[in-house]
């Protein structure tokens, strides 16, 4: 009888099968399971009893050979062969005994993969909250999420499962070679005989020449994973400019190129090794028939003729198991490169860099802000973001960080909040580099408030007492509307305890801004970072937001990334920053008449201020 | 069995069918050839016996081995067929399914593609296929292939002896008996974990999304604790899950396994009893051991096929979509764009309701009002990028919904917020625009939107190739490549969204050039965001919720005390003033 066995395919879960002969394989599982914890004895002894259960699972056919013999011995009286009837119940306690013991096995396989997926997500998360908090702008969080969280379930079938399936898998093989010889190992070896097959050629169709035609047949699925991402994120655009039909082409084209190679690989050139793998897979019993006649006549020459026949019926039957076996293997051998591959994802966020805590931490000694022959640049990019730049910011005074984009303003205020940790140079708050302060201590002290802030799914009121758990409920009311927020409360069903994010209470980008900074409001940092942008706010929005931000700002030390230059005029000081570099640095009056690049910009800034859409071609 | 249910839930094509169908019919073969070979062991281990008990000579070697090379020829053959049928043809299969998905999608409303998250469908298109390509080449066949394989066996069994047939065989019903009783707990307990799983997905999510937030106001201890009190719940649920519908499938697939233990405890019984022999035990016994592996499998099978019938519902789901199409010729008198009463709901959500006005050609007309006011829709609608519930949209007296889209959009720029690059030059970047233009135009497009400025800092200037949707470029880089392609194209109708035009201050004054060139004599529909830039357009049309509430010139709306787009423009002018 045949079996389905899954064919190993070259998709895109098998194209790890090369590599994986490369990779060692008991790391993948020795990782795995450090990641079990204290469960870990619990996988071990589900493995133990896996093979035990595949073992006992043999029983039954040790029975038959016993039963095989007592009744040769007695042919054809059937009959009297009365011992038969205590093999058949044992056949039956042994396989009940291996059943029972197989669901204790993957019971303690279970429990401790779940222990290891819910570890891993716990330590990849955990391992993330320290990680800078820049590496979040440059990593998408869904991405995150859907490596730790995917890739931990993934792990889940390889511990549960295949490992138990290989364990049984290598007893069962070791238990067949134990059997070969203590029936016959000429018989047993004719049945491994067609296994051996089988893998060679298996084995054949990666090999060789092939090994060059998978390499193709790889890249060509790999190109047609590009196009697809490319054309199906550039119909929009496309169909704007009447290009479909070319852009399909270009798909389509590499398309029919994967299915060309996928249809010669697989469809042609695999499928002579693969049917001679399955006809041998299945019909283990093939060189089981020609050896046990070349036996048969020295058998009866001596005498042992009746022990001959029970042996060749026990193989006969015996050798149904090999293909179970393989097939087995093949399913765990999938198994294992899924989890490696779950792995290597999950080492992307387990090797996010974290940020080093300090040791001796200080306490900050007033509000100076101060950047000291700071350098920065971002991973991976070899031009530094920020080069030598040296500036103070006193109590008290409000600095606005302008220039082109590009030019490092967003970079300068991240620097201070410790989204990143400069590369050389330091960055002082009242006196202390910013990595020797406690960041506990470090966040009481800066308030800041970029574009797109988020609200926590909880209340308005639990958002904003975020800032201050020890705040009151008059506190948090002051501080919401002084951030402007009146409007917002009075239109919410549940006023300030309205849950955020439930149905019906949508808050605009605006809005949400505007809550974020009640929140700041609240937490009362006596130094703030702060991007002016209101972009995507609506003018209503956008007037009230520049409200909040003045109640933000009163008394307080603000670096502000400034991105209008009107906003900028009545700073104590202006720096403006390009390509990186501390370009100039003063008043808006010291810096409009010095000429330099901020008197450009100021002139560009007028010029399109009376800009306006219109019909008629202008002259700019 | 095959009928559109059938086709529908694996998301196959008629064709596919068939082959499905063929896979099938040659399994069938290829099981019960191996059957067949089983019949030759069955042979020698009768005249062994005769030899034994009769003293008859020992079998004839030649016979069997004619045997065996006959029986692996017809197998090999039969494999090599099956092989063929299964994946020989699915490539076939898979490359017919990805080009109607790819064609199909090119027909879908525009809008379409702004509702569904793009990774989502280029998962569909790629993953849901590859997954399907499994299970079409390896599993469907080979699973209904082997039930009705088993079965013709199970009636042979049957037909020998009908005792040792159930000690063989009740294992089978057992099994999915139990795998459907436990059908109701199972699901509710997967349901309960499902639940589970999601919310230490969101709880990850959430966490992650927040971290600036989190990490501001330290909390992290907090929303670690309450996220592993998440882990720990779905933990728990797992375990219940698996003790309870985990033992039922394991005991499912297990039973069967009792099979051979039965049959010898049975035979054993029915040979002292003096009613069979042993040959007929031992064909039972070559049989039940053989018999029992491909369920073994299509248990292990059955859990790909579920998983499946996911990516099929996407698939299908997307060709139940409707399309948009329409003529393939648009003659318009002149580009007035018409709105008449026009009527949008989006997600069962009123959108816009009795909407009219009309966009002049060579006119600027601005839509203002409040986020959420329908200004975008209303654009987007202008160029059928959504297909409208109530009213008519007309171009030059023509409706456009009778128009096909792609030719409709022959008669559109549009400059939105969105810009999509592709992995190539910056030339051929903008040469999207118009097909065919020679590389002087395209320099000439780009220099008017000042893309020099930034393009010769590129390594190999507009040969440089941008990466992955323009990953190296910045947003008002981008912007300038989308306005330099709706220069080229120089279509007669331009919507545009203002605020693409005021993100980059710096460039500010060199896009707006160039923005008013591109501008002149058009038919222009203008998504306004800053009241000053729009103070000379045309033709202001403010809306409201849905609803068009002023409607004019704009010196005159400013001029009318209590209107809108005075308030507006005074809170913008306020704005504008504020200075630290």
């Amino acid at each position: 009888m045949l079996t389905p066995i899954r064919k190993p395919s070259i998709g895109s879960t098998d194209k790890e099968m090369i590599t994986l002969k490369k990779d060692k394989k008991p790391s993948t599982v020795s990782r795995l399971l450090a990641y079990a914890g204290n469960y870990k004895g619990l996988t071990h002894l589900g493995l133990a009893l896996s093979a035990v259960a595949m073992l006992l699972g043999m029983a039954p056919y040790i029975c038959i050979w016993l039963v095989v013999r007592d009744l040769v011995a007695v042919a054809p009286n059937w009959t009297e062969a009365v011992g038969i009837r205590a093999y058949g119940w044992m056949a039956f306690a042994f396989a009940v005994d291996g059943i029972l013991i197989y669901f204790a096995a993957l019971m303690c396989t279970h429990l401790a993969a779940f222990r290891a997926a819910a570890n891993i997500r716990k330590q990849g998360v955990g391992h993330l909250m320290k990680a800078p908090l820049g590496f979040f702008d440059h990593h998408a969080t869904g991405l995150l999420r859907n490596r730790l969280d995917g890739a931990a379930a993934e792990t889940e079938t390889l511990m549960a499962h295949n490992l138990a399936d290989i364990v049984g898998t290598i007893a069962l093989f070791i238990g067949m070679i134990v059997l070969m010889f203590v029936f016959d190992w000429r018989m047993g070896a004719a049945c491994l005989l067609a296994a051996v097959i089988s893998v060679l050629a298996m084995a054949s169709m990666m090999g060789g020449k092939n090994a060059g035609l998978i390499a193709e047949y790889q890249a060509a699925q790999d190109a047609m994973s590009k196009t697809g991402t490319e054309y199906v994120r550039g119909i929009p655009v496309v169909k704007v400019f009447q290009q479909t039909v070319y852009s399909f082409r270009a798909f389509k084209q590499a398309i029919e190129d994967y299915s060309d190679k996928a249809e010669h690989y697989q469809g042609a050139v695999c499928r002579i090794p693969q049917s001679i793998n399955l006809t041998f897979t299945e019909s283990a019993f093939v060189f089981l028939v020609p050896v046990a006649l070349f036996l048969a006549p020295g058998a009866l020459a001596s005498g042992k003729f009746a022990g001959f026949i029970t042996n060749v019926a026990f193989y006969a039957v015996f050798s149904a198991i090999i293909s179970t076996a393989l097939a087995k293997i093949m399913f765990a051998a999938s198994g294992m490169m899924l989890a490696d591959t779950a792995l290597k994802r999950i080492d992307h966020v387990m090797n996010a860099p974290t940020q080093e805590v300090a040791s001796k931490p200080q306490t900050p000694k007033g509000n100076r802000v101060a950047f000291k022959d700071v350098s920065f640049t971002y991973q991976g990019s070899e031009l530094p973001a920020l080069e030598n730049v040296s500036f103070t910011v006193e109590p008290g005074q409000t600095v606005a960080l302008v220039g082109p984009s590009g030019g490092g303003k967003t970079t300068t205020a991240s620097l201070i909040p410790r989204f990143w940790d400069t590369t050389s140079g330091t960055v002082e708050v009242g006196g202390v580099d910013v990595r020797e302060i406690d960041s506990h201590v470090l966040m009481d002290q800066v308030a800041f408030v970029f574009q797109n802030n988020r609200l926590f799914k909880a209340s308005i009121f639990d958002n904003v007492r975020a800032a201050r758990p020890d705040a009151t409920r008059e506190e948090v009311e002051a501080a919401l509307s002084a951030a402007q927020c009146d409007d917002i409360i009075a239109k919410l069903p549940d006023g300030m305890d309205t849950m955020i994010g439930t149905e019906g209470t949508y808050l605009s980008g605006g809005e949400q801004q505007r809550v974020a900074l009640a929140r700041a409001i609240l937490k009362d940092a006596p130094i703030i970072v702060l991007d002016e942008a209101t972009a995507f706010a609506d003018p209503e929005n956008e007037q009230l937001i520049q409200k909040a931000f003045a109640a933000l700002m009163q008394d307080r030390t603000v670096i502000m990334i400034a991105h209008r230059l009107s906003t900028v005029v009545g700073a104590d000081k202006i720096i403006v920053l390009d390509a990186g570099h501390l370009a100039e640095e003063g008043t808006h009056e010291e810096l409009k008449e010095s000429g330099g690049l901020y008197s450009r910009m100021w002139a560009d800034y007028n010029r399109a201020l009376s800009w306006r859409i219109s019909s008629e071609s202008e002259v700019c | 069995m095959f009928g559109e249910n059938f086709k529908r839930k694996y998301a196959l094509s008629d064709k596919g069918v068939i082959n499905t169908k063929k896979g099938m019919i040659w399994t069938v073969v290829v099981n019960l050839i191996v059957m067949g070979g089983v019949g030759i062991l069955y042979l020698l281990m009768m005249q062994l016996m005769d030899t034994l008990v009769a003293g008859s000579p020992l079998p004839n070697a030649l016979l069997f081995i004619v045997l065996i090379i006959v029986f692996l020829i017809l197998s090999f053959i039969t494999h090599l067929e099956q092989y063929r049928v299964t994946y020989g043809l699915v490539y076939g299969e898979v490359k017919n399914v990805r080009i109607t998905l790819a064609e199909r999608l090119r027909k879908l409303p525009l809008g379409y593609f702004g509702k569904r998250d793009l990774a989502d469908l280029t998962e569909t298109i790629m993953g849901d296929v590859n997954r399907l390509e499994h299970v079409w080449s390896h599993v469907l066949g080979y699973l209904y292939g082997s039930y009705v394989s088993t079965a013709i066996i199970a009636i042979g069994l049957f037909i020998k002896d009908w005792r040792l047939a159930i000690a063989c065989l009740w294992g089978v019903p057992v099994a999915f008996g139990l795998l459907f009783g436990s059908r109701k707990i199972s699901n509710r307990l997967a349901e309960v974990s499902k639940k589970a799983a999601v919310t230490v997905s969101d709880g990850i999510q959430e966490t992650l999304e927040n971290m600036r937030e989190i990490r501001a106001t330290n909390q992290q201890e907090r929303f670690l604790t309450r996220l592993n009190v998440k882990i720990d719940k779905h933990e728990a649920a797992l375990r219940r899950g698996e003790l309870v519908a985990g033992l039922f499938v394991n005991a499912a697939s297990v039973i069967m396994r009792l099979g051979v233990a039965t049959t010898i405890l049975v035979g054993a019984e029915l040979i002292l009893s003096g009613k069979i022999d042993f040959m007929l035990l031992f064909m039972f016994l070559l049989v039940i051991s053989r018999i029992y592996a491909p369920f073994d499998q299509s248990l292990a099978l059955i859990a790909e096929v579920f998983m499946s019938e996911v990516s099929a519902n996407r698939i299908v789901e997307i060709y139940d979509t409707p399309t948009a199409e329409g003529d393939d010729v648009f003659e318009p008198k002149g580009y007035d764009i018409v709105f008449k009463d026009v009527g949008f709901a989006y997600d069962n959500e009123q959108v816009l309701k009795d909407v009219s006005f009309t966009a002049k050609e060579g006119e600027v007309t601005a839509l203002v009002g409040p986020s959420g006011s329908g200004k975008s829709t209303c654009a987007r609608l202008a160029a059928r990028l959504w297909n409208i519930d109530e009213g008519v949209i007309e171009v030059g007296g023509v409706d456009i919904s009778t128009v096909d889209p792609e030719v409709l959009l022959s008669a559109y720029s549009m400059v939105f917020q969105d810009v999509v690059l592709f992995d190539d030059s910056v030339m051929e970047n903008i040469r999207l625009g118009k097909h065919g233009a020679t590389d002087e135009e395209v320099l000439r497009a780009a220099t008017a939107a000042n893309c020099d400025e930034f393009v010769n800092k590129l390594p190999d200037g507009y040969s440089t190739l941008i990466g992955e949707n323009g990953a190296r470029l910045s947003g008002g880089e981008r912007q300038r490549i989308s306005i330099a392609r709706a220069l080229l194209k120089d279509a007669p109708i331009v919507l545009l969204d203002e605020a693409t035009a005021s993100l980059d201050v710096e460039n500010e004054t060199k896009v707006q050039g160039a923005l008013s060139r591109l501008l002149t004599g058009k038919t222009v529909l203008v998504i306004a965001h800053r009241m000053r830039t729009v103070e000379a357009a045309d033709k202001i049309i403010v809306l409201e919720d849905g609803k068009v509430v002023e409607e004019g010139d704009p010196a005159k709306l400013r001029k009318k005390p209590n209107s809108i787009f005075r308030r507006m423009t005074e809170l913008q002018a306020e704005g504008s003033g504020w200075s630290v």
